[in-house]
């Protein structure tokens, strides 16, 4: 068993409902999660909080930001935190990703999201 | 030959003998004449042997001059030997003429040139005066000759065609023939040629018309007829000439025939000009029957009154009968031809032929049925005009039926509803219909020729352009979506079409197009993809709500059966609401409808349901969240809440209040008189879905409280995340 803390997910999605639905799977897999509905709040969180190190987010967002630009950002702001996309949107171009994100088409299998948080939060107590 | 002296004269004395003189000898011998003479009256002391010849041995010796020769035939030779006895100056005289008449002959003409020289004396003083003259006649004599034969000449050239006359002796075959006749023979006038043979004359004619002459004058000679004809000379130097000749054979009384007279003249002159009219007359002939077109000279005749009425043809070229169908109208008059012929044709051709007005007009005759472009002008003599014409008549009609069918076309492209176009076949525009003009607000013919793809937006000018020049090279219809600017600025979509006209060779030769607003359809278009995205992001986002809202069912289910049921019933509500919403154009609708809509299935008809707020707006996604959250409380409140026994309530109340200067809409649940409540062993996704999602989409917050006395529920949005 490690003894660092799981990081925490920071989930992003502007669909109610959908962002409801991570925030449960993402919590039943034993993760603390918290949610934004854009990119704006998602970054006022995450400044807020620094347990969270692990980015789930849309990459159609609502606002000036999109999740590509926000996943920017944050790997320019905290490099630590894993980034996962999850997108419905059609013919994404995953060569604008940052390094050692991952991407995930909408709908997902709850199960493979949640062996990827696993392995991230892994390779995070790894890491610190 | 005894030499004359002269001595003293002594009045009635025989001349005394003349004394020696020293020169004596030396003149003697001399060809010259000479003649010596003393004093002012100029005595005459010696004259020579070859001057005593000269002037028929007259005796002057011992005489004055004056006295020897009357003055009337010494040709003023006394003045001139006065004039150099007195100034002392040798006197030339190049030329005088002496005529003598010795005896009964013929008198002679003699031309001397004459020296008239002074002697002095021992003192040297004048003495007298010494004449020296020379023999020129043969000299004079030739050049008079040749000078009477140049005037001959000359006159010859200057009268040209002056009548040669000839006087033929037919027994003694003599021929008497004049000066202007040798002309005409090329016979030199100043040769004698008396009393020549016929055959002499005819030798001198040209070898191909001598037969021909000689039977002539045979002819004349046995019949009497007149004689006349024309023949050619032999020329020196080149040139033939031309000779009419015309006499008559006369006879004696005997009725024999004795003298042909008759004149020649030289006609070469005429004979050119003739030749010269008739090859350009044959020229200009050559050019008529090959003419194109019909030609015709005619002569204008004249009524009572000097009217011009109706005209006679003259000459007519081959083209003129296929030209007017009138066969064979030379001499005949138009009115014959062509009985009712307009009058305008005599008026205007009365003023061509008439006031001298060359004209050109195109013009029909009904009676003739067919219509002529005209060129008149007149001709000589006056009363006459030539016409060249053509019959255009099929031209006519092409070009009223093509003029027909452009006004058609006009009539039509006016009409249209459409912009229509055409253009040249290199692609210049030249037509735009009011439609095009109504629509750009441009000047007419602004656009003509290249200009058009001005008016198009400028991201689409190159493709149009492109397009169109492939169209224009390979005759490809031509077809084009682009926007148009408007006369306001504004641009709107527009459908170009064109397709190529082409003749009977398969050539292009026009490009027919339209232009299309399309702009109402390209915008639908637009709105319906935005539309086709926006459900399809819809649906998508059902779908991905459908996959939660079943994934957390069956996480949460005891078993397979409940799992089923909670599915169906929450896929039912999610379908109702959706009905719901397409029935309201799936932007709004009234917050009563999503609430009674949402709790119809879970009514029982006993009015355990109160409900109580305004009627206010709600949008899609807010009424779908309201109607699932609603769908979760209510088949909670049946499972375990107030209607799970009997008597117990919901109270549902919504309303907008003012707090802090922002209108705030809130909406709460609240069960009575049910069993006790107890908060859930975990969060199902009915309680997510009410606390967590439904606030999302109303941009609030919500609330769900499980008061002992019965669970509540509550949430309060912005106003505006109601339609957000």
């Amino acid at each position: 068993m490690d003894t660092a803390p799981q990081p925490a997910v920071l989930v992003v999605e502007d669909e109610p409902l959908i962002r409801m639905d991570a925030v449960a799977m993402i919590e039943e897999a034993g993760f603390r999660a918290y949610e934004a509905g854009a990119a704006d709040k998602a970054i006022a969180i995450l400044e807020a909080h620094v347990d969270i190190g692990i980015l789930f987010t849309d990459i159609e967002l609502p606002g000036s930001m999109d999740g590509l630009g926000l996943a920017l950002y944050v790997r320019d702001y905290r490099p630590s935190v894993f980034i996962i996309f999850a997108s419905g949107a059609v013919g994404v171009d995953e060569t604008a990703f940052p390094v050692g994100s991952l991407f995930f088409p909408k709908p997902y299998p709850a199960q493979t999201i949640i062996d990827a948080l696993q392995k991230m939060a892994g390779n995070s107590a790894r890491q610190s | 030959m005894p030499v004359t002296k002269v001595g003293n004269p002594t009045v009635g004395d025989v001349p005394p003998k003349p004394e020696h003189l020293p020169f004596e000898e030396i003149f003697d011998a001399a060809p010259a004449l000479i003649a010596v003479y003393r004093g002012p009256d100029h005595l005459c002391i010696y004259t020579n042997p070859a001057h005593n010849r000269a002037f028929g041995n007259r005796d002057l010796i011992g005489r004055k001059l004056r006295d020897a020769c009357p003055a009337r035939e010494d040709q003023g030779l006394s003045e001139r030997l006065d004039r150099v006895f007195e100034l002392g100056t040798t006197l030339e005289i190049p030329e005088f003429e002496v005529t003598l008449k010795v005896g009964r002959t013929q008198p002679t003409r003699s031309f001397y040139r004459q020296t008239l020289q002074p002697w002095r004396d021992a003192g040297g003083a004048i003495a007298g005066v010494m004449s020296f003259a020379f023999d020129v006649t043969e000299q004079v004599e030739a050049r008079l000759r040749a000078e009477a034969s140049e005037r001959h000449l000359s006159f010859a050239l200057e009268v040209g065609e002056g009548v040669g006359i000839f006087d033929w002796d037919v027994d003694r075959d003599a021929m008497k023939v004049d000066a202007r006749f040798l002309i005409a023979f090329g016979l030199d006038p100043a040769k004698s040629h008396d009393d020549l043979p016929l055959k002499d004359f005819l030798n001198a004619i040209h070898e191909d018309d001598r037969t021909r002459v000689a039977a002539a004058v045979q002819r004349a000679i046995d019949t009497g007829e007149d004689y006349e004809e024309e023949y050619r000379v032999n020329g020196k130097g080149g040139a033939d000439r031309h000779l009419l000749a015309r006499g008559a054979c006369l006879r004696d009384a005997q009725g024999n025939p004795n003298r042909f007279t008759g004149i020649v003249v030289d006609i070469s002159k005429q004979h050119r000009d003739k030749h010269a009219l008739r090859e350009s007359e044959t020229r200009l002939r050559t050019v008529l029957t090959s003419l194109d077109q019909g030609y015709c000279v005619a002569e204008m005749i004249r009524d009572a009154a000097g009217e011009p009425v109706d005209y006679r043809y003259i000459e007519v070229n081959p083209q003129f009968e296929q030209m007017t169908g009138l066969k064979n109208a030379t001499g005949r008059r138009m009115l014959d031809l062509v009985p009712n012929l307009e009058d305008k044709w005599a008026k205007i051709y009365g003023r061509v032929a008439f006031d001298g007005k060359t004209v050109r007009f195109e013009d029909q005759s009904e009676a003739m049925g067919r219509w002529f472009d005209v060129f008149a002008t007149p001709v000589l003599p006056y009363g006459r005009f030539a016409v060249v014409f053509r019959d255009v008549t099929a031209e006519k009609l092409t070009r009223e039926s093509l003029r027909k069918s452009e006004a058609e076309f006009r009539t039509i492209t006016e009409a249209m509803p459409q912009i229509v176009w055409a253009t040249r076949p290199n692609g210049h525009h030249d037509f735009y219909n009011a439609r095009w003009y109504e629509f750009t607000g441009v000047p007419e013919g602004s656009t003509d020729g290249e200009g058009w793809s001005d008016i198009f937006h400028l991201d689409d000018q190159r493709g149009a352009r492109q397009r169109w020049l492939h169209s224009l090279k390979t005759g490809d219809p031509y077809e084009v979506e682009y926007r148009l600017r408007h006369h306001s600025g504004q641009f709107r979509w527009a459908l170009g079409r064109a397709q190529a006209v082409r003749n009977r060779d398969g050539e292009i030769v026009r490009w027919l197009g339209t232009c299309t607003d399309i702009h109402d359809l390209k915008v639908a278009e637009e709105q319906r993809q935005l539309m086709l995205a926006e459900m399809n992001h819809r649906v998508k986002n059902t779908l991905a709500m459908v996959h939660a809202m079943v994934s957390q069912t069956l996480r949460q289910a005891d078993n397979l059966k409940d799992a089923s049921a909670s599915i169906q019933s929450r896929i039912g509500m999610m379908a109702k609401a959706h009905d719901q919403l397409i029935s309201s154009t799936w932007a709004e609708t009234r917050i009563i409808e999503v609430v009674e809509t949402a709790l119809t299935p879970h009514r029982s008809g006993e009015g355990r349901f109160s409900l109580a707020g305004p009627d206010i707006a709600i949008g899609s996604k807010q009424a779908l969240a309201l109607t699932m959250a609603l769908h979760e409380l209510a088949t909670n409140a049946v499972k375990y809440g107030a209607l799970s026994v009997a008597g117990g309530k919901v109270a549902i109340i919504w309303s907008v209040e003012r707090i802090d200067g922002d209108d705030v809409f809130s909406f709460s649940w609240t069960e009575r008189h049910g069993p006790p409540v107890q908060p859930p062993v975990r969060r199902g996704f009915g309680s997510r879905m009410v606390e967590n999602a439904l606030a999302g989409y109303f941009d609030g917050k919500a609330e769900l409280s499980y008061d002992p006395s019965g669970l509540s529920f509550n949430l309060t949005a912005p106003l505006a995340g109601l339609t957000a």
